[in-house]
């Protein structure tokens, strides 16, 4: 099995980019706890599930792009906008501020990186597809 | 090759917590900002790291763009060859490609609730402190790479549909019986198995049950299962829906949009149940429990039309997909 450098690392920014999204309880339960108290449950969890809504709706779009071979710049716009997202949620201080810096800002970042890391591997491997993507998922599991 | 890649993996186990470990550890010396800001710049150095690998890829990367550009080509000469769109009306005529939507449509609906919720759940009911009530979360998050891993080798050995499905009607039961939890360490198990495995004991009633099909005790009393196969399998079992290599990415993208709406709606809709059953200054978390666990079950049986389907349409290597 031919393992590319690109499937190694493609588990990196996996771990990265949808491990904060796995984590979101721990933004649920300190936002409604401390943060935003003022929000009920299901507003709060908004923030995190728009954020891994994000994650897969841009995948509709990435898709294709990704079939025309538009690989390295969903690459980097997703890396910009996901590390955009995280700096600006650390300076953000109302329910919305955060919806929009950690719901959508990482959300389309993470959705940008996500599908093209997937593709190109149950691409590249024919014969230990299900291995390699299991792999690849993983990060998510380390990301956390 | 393989090997190798396990034993990176496993390095890096140690960070399989990183971001609950330095949220819940820097939150009190540094406050929300530098504690954000701190997993921002975690974050920038991974793909520091990893993008200049990704792009400078160049045999893989050219290869791609080479496989894209000779379909486009191929598009402009036979118009009735469709070059890569956002949207594939085909696709919806596509009795697997439906029932695989419906199918991740309700198994995502309930997939990131108990996540969402386990250390609210920890705080509010169990009384636990919230640094505890985070490891539980992390603890759910480390196992499913476990979860992930075994998931993917008995997929290879007895087929994807096969774990998939068992995995998903497992992850339904153990939603239920989250019902019944009422002490940290039964918490803590249940986050653990959620990720990853079944008791032994709950394996062994469900193997028994069902110990008509060898196959199938074989699978659950060997490893048990897991919430992680529920994320791994699906992108695996997708070249089997769409045949077609060119059309992958769009189709790709359009399965996802099923997920993407259940992940959107999902956890808002258990919160507002939780918030429903708000009584007396206490949450009661029934119906959040119970909305997880019925739409998993539900979500299996979908899987197994999804099944039937293949098999009929022989997209795979018979019966064990």
């Amino acid at each position: 099995m031919f393992i590319s450098p690109g499937s190694k690392v493609s588990r990196l920014t996996c771990a990265t980019s949808r491990g904060l999204t796995f984590v979101f309880g721990i933004f649920q339960s300190f936002y409604e706890t401390t943060f935003i108290t003022t929000g009920s449950s299901s507003a709060i969890a908004w923030i995190g599930t728009i954020q891994s809504a994000l994650l897969v709706f841009v995948g509709v779009f990435t898709g294709p792009l990704y079939d025309r071979g538009l690989y390295r710049s969903l690459l980097v716009a997703g890396t910009l906008l996901f590390l955009l997202g995280m700096f600006t949620l650390s300076w953000s201080k109302s329910f919305y501020q955060v919806l929009l810096s950690q719901g959508i800002c990482i959300g389309l970042g993470g959705g940008l990186l996500y599908v093209p890391t997937l593709t190109l591997i149950s691409r590249s491997f024919e014969d230990k597809r299900t291995l390699a993507l299991s792999i690849v998922t993983c990060g998510i599991g380390i990301g956390t | 090759m393989s090997g190798s890649l396990l034993l990176t993996h496993h390095i890096s186990c140690p960070g399989g917590v990183v971001y609950t470990a330095c949220f819940q550890s820097l939150l009190p010396k540094l406050g929300f900002p530098w504690t954000v800001r701190a997993l921002g710049f975690l974050a920038a150095g991974v793909f520091a790291t990893a993008l200049p690998a990704l792009l400078l890829s160049t045999t893989k990367d050219n290869d791609l763009q080479h496989e894209a550009s000779e379909s486009t080509t191929c598009a402009q000469n036979l118009p009735n060859q469709p070059s890569a769109h956002f949207f594939d009306t085909q696709a919806l005529r596509n009795g697997p490609f439906l029932a695989y939507s419906i199918s991740s449509l309700l198994i995502f609906l309930a997939y990131l609730v108990p996540f969402f919720y386990i250390p609210l759940f920890a705080q509010a009911i169990l009384h636990m402190s919230r640094s505890l009530s985070y490891w539980v979360l992390a603890i759910s998050a480390a196992t499913s790479i476990f979860g992930r891993l075994l998931s993917a080798y008995l997929a290879k050995r007895i087929g994807i549909m096969m774990v998939w499905t068992a995995a998903t009607t497992i992850s339904g039961c153990l939603c239920l019986s989250w019902i019944a939890i009422q002490s940290a360490s039964a918490l803590i198990a249940f986050s653990g198995l959620y990720g990853t495995h079944l008791s032994r004991s709950r394996l062994n009633v469900w193997g028994v049950e069902r110990a008509q099909c060898p196959r199938l005790t074989l699978a659950c009393s060997s490893t048990g299962f897991f919430s992680g196969a529920l994320v791994a399998l699906p992108p695996a079992i997708f070249p089997r829906i769409c045949t077609w290599p060119e059309k992958l990415g769009t189709w790709m993208g359009m399965g996802w949009l099923s997920s993407g709406v259940a992940f959107l709606v999902g956890s808002p809709i258990a919160g507002a149940l939780l918030d429903t059953s708000w009584r007396n200054q206490e949450y009661n978390f029934l119906a959040t429990q119970l909305w997880s666990g019925l739409l998993l079950l539900s979500g299996a049986g979908s899987l197994l039309v999804l099944w039937r389907l293949l098999v009929r349409n022989g997209q795979g290597d018979g019966v064990w997909i």
